[in-house]
């Protein structure tokens, strides 16, 4: 099994830190900005199209098991839920992973109950398709041309079957939204949806979207550590050109940050 | 208790333990929902806090801790015996939520086949081969059981459950995903159309980009184009497969590591919070 070095310890430690002073400092109530990110401003839009067209809108978690990565796709279907709920409007939810069935059930009838519309759920709405991967896609295109969907939103993590689905919604007419963390999978996405979110946006959604000061301030947290990776990673570059390659400090920093 | 709880158990042994384990899950769900609200928040933080502290002890603490000197387990600790363990248990409970997907597969598909609405034979397309391959999958498991040597295991491939089994997966199922698989090709080629149209600068450079790279991965650009220009050469750098190269090894392949960097930043923000309970949202619900 694989475990940490030293050196790698101290830094999650010291990530992690950062991440949890700037969670307290949000909660103390200092406000912090997040910039525009128009694929999830594009959300309300969305749904609002929908419920003009009387169409349903459909959202598919990804292929992953229950995840980081699923956690944050059903955080985010529960906001378009909300959405839909206050506009009168029918969502969809295919799943791949039966586990993550009932929790997408649960999170959409809160989200139904939270704006007061629990008659609007329907349980026949979060459908369990099939765990293999082309099967899964079948299913969702077959929904969207059946349903005729207004509006599709991809987040979550995807595989090949990614262009099946957004060319597919591009065929009936859909406005699709993706965000996934799979960089494999973004061109297709970015060519096949009219917004995409990429990489970290993704996992910034829940904060952008609820603007709760927890979310807020992991997310300045996390910006941080990155700025330190980054300038730790400037000082790696810089010491590998000046002391070359068989410097023994490289060869420490080499082996501690397991490159060597 | 570890022991205990990973011995492997046969027969009436195996059954009674199942059943033990059935009945002890369902005495404890039954606590849990006796319990005011607050007091369930509670226990759900803790048990998420012991779970991720055991899968994040394991990997701070170095090999060799708590491991006799001289083990063949020398690049463990203490804890990693119970990674396998903890994995098989995750992957029962995926087994059991098998059983809870074909529950309501059957009953969105039941209610158009029983009412006769519109799009009933995909429902009963559904049943169809939901039953058959369950019927002809379990028949043939079974007869493979008793089939000990290579000789028997042919015999039951032969005979008719072995057949049947061949044509539903091999013949329907393989070929069927096969088939959605291969729609890519077309569906890449109406996504092109659309992506490289030259609307902006960026779109004429993707375009310019994509275009070199095909050429280097067909045999035209490197046999017809830039063949002429001799490997080793000054010149061979323009050769149309070195510049597809670099193009995917630099400035690609820097751009894919920087998308990296910020998902695994996310990764572990988001991990953190949810490890702590600190994660905020429609789906963990509201700050209390």
């Amino acid at each position: 099994m694989e475990h940490c070095t030293l050196a790698v310890g101290i830094l999650e430690a010291l990530v992690s830190a950062l991440i949890l002073y700037k969670i307290a400092s949000a909660r103390r109530g200092r406000s912090l900005f997040i910039r525009r990110i128009p694929g999830l401003a594009a959300i309300d839009e969305a749904v609002g199209r929908a419920t003009e067209m009387g169409r349903p809108i459909l959202f598919s978690p990804g292929m992953d098991p229950l995840s980081i990565v699923t956690l944050q796709a059903l955080a985010v279907a529960g906001y378009v839920a909300r959405t839909a709920a206050r506009y009168n409007t029918r969502l969809i939810v295919p799943v791949r992973d039966p586990a993550i069935y009932p929790i997408a059930e649960e999170i959409l009838r809160e989200a139904y109950a939270a704006e007061g519309r629990p008659e609007l759920f329907d349980p026949e709405d979060i459908r369990f398709l099939s765990d293999r991967q082309f099967a899964y896609a079948s299913g969702c295109v077959g929904i969207m041309n059946r349903e005729r969907v207004a509006a599709n939103f991809f987040f979550g993590y995807f595989y090949a079957e990614s262009l099946i689905l957004g060319e597919a919604g591009t065929q009936v007419g859909a406005l699709q939204v993706a965000g996934t963390p799979a960089t494999t999978q973004l061109p297709f996405f970015i060519v096949s949806c009219d917004y995409t979110i990429m990489a970290e946006e993704f996992y910034a959604a829940t904060a952008y979207l609820t603007r709760e000061p927890v979310l807020l301030g992991s997310l300045v947290g996390q910006d941080w550590a990155k700025v330190g990776l980054v300038v730790l990673i400037g000082v790696g570059a810089a010491l590998a050109t000046v002391l070359g390659p068989a410097s023994s400090v490289l060869r420490l920093m080499l082996t501690q940050f397991g490159g060597g | 208790m570890g022991a205990f709880i990973t011995t492997p158990r046969h027969g009436i042994q195996l059954a009674l333990f199942v059943l033990g384990s059935v009945l002890a899950f369902a005495l404890a769900m039954a606590a849990m929902h006796a319990l005011p609200t607050r007091y369930r928040r509670w226990i759900t933080v803790l048990f998420t806090f012991v779970a991720g502290l055991f899968y994040l002890a394991e990997f701070v603490i170095p090999a060799g801790v708590g491991v006799p000197a001289g083990s063949s387990r020398a690049t463990d600790n203490f804890l990693s015996k119970y990674l396998d363990p903890v994995g098989n248990a995750s992957a029962i409970i995926f087994a059991v939520a098998v059983g809870m997907g074909i529950l309501n597969l059957a009953r969105v598909n039941g209610a158009p086949l029983l009412r006769g609405r519109p799009g009933w034979q995909n429902s009963l397309a559904f049943f169809a081969g939901l039953i058959a391959m369950t019927v002809v999958g379990l028949t043939r498991w079974h007869a493979m059981l008793g089939a000990t040597t290579p000789a028997a295991r042919r015999a039951v491939e032969a005979a008719l459950v072995g057949r049947l089994y061949h044509l539903l997966f091999d013949g329907f199922y393989s070929n069927l995903g096969g088939t959605v698989f291969a729609l890519l090709a077309f569906y890449i080629v109406s996504a092109s159309y659309r992506a490289f149209r030259l609307r902006s600068r960026e779109a004429t450079l993707m375009m310019v980009t994509a275009f070199i790279v095909m050429l280097g991965n067909v045999p035209v650009g490197p046999t017809y184009l830039t063949g002429w220009i001799p490997e080793g050469h000054w010149f061979s750098f323009a050769k149309v497969e070195h510049v597809s190269d670099w193009i995917m090894s630099v400035p690609n392949m820097a751009a894919q590591r920087a998308l990296i960097f910020g998902i695994m930043m996310g990764v572990i923000a988001m991990s953190l919070r949810v490890w702590l309970s600190l994660e905020r949202g429609h789906f963990f619900g509201q700050e209390d």
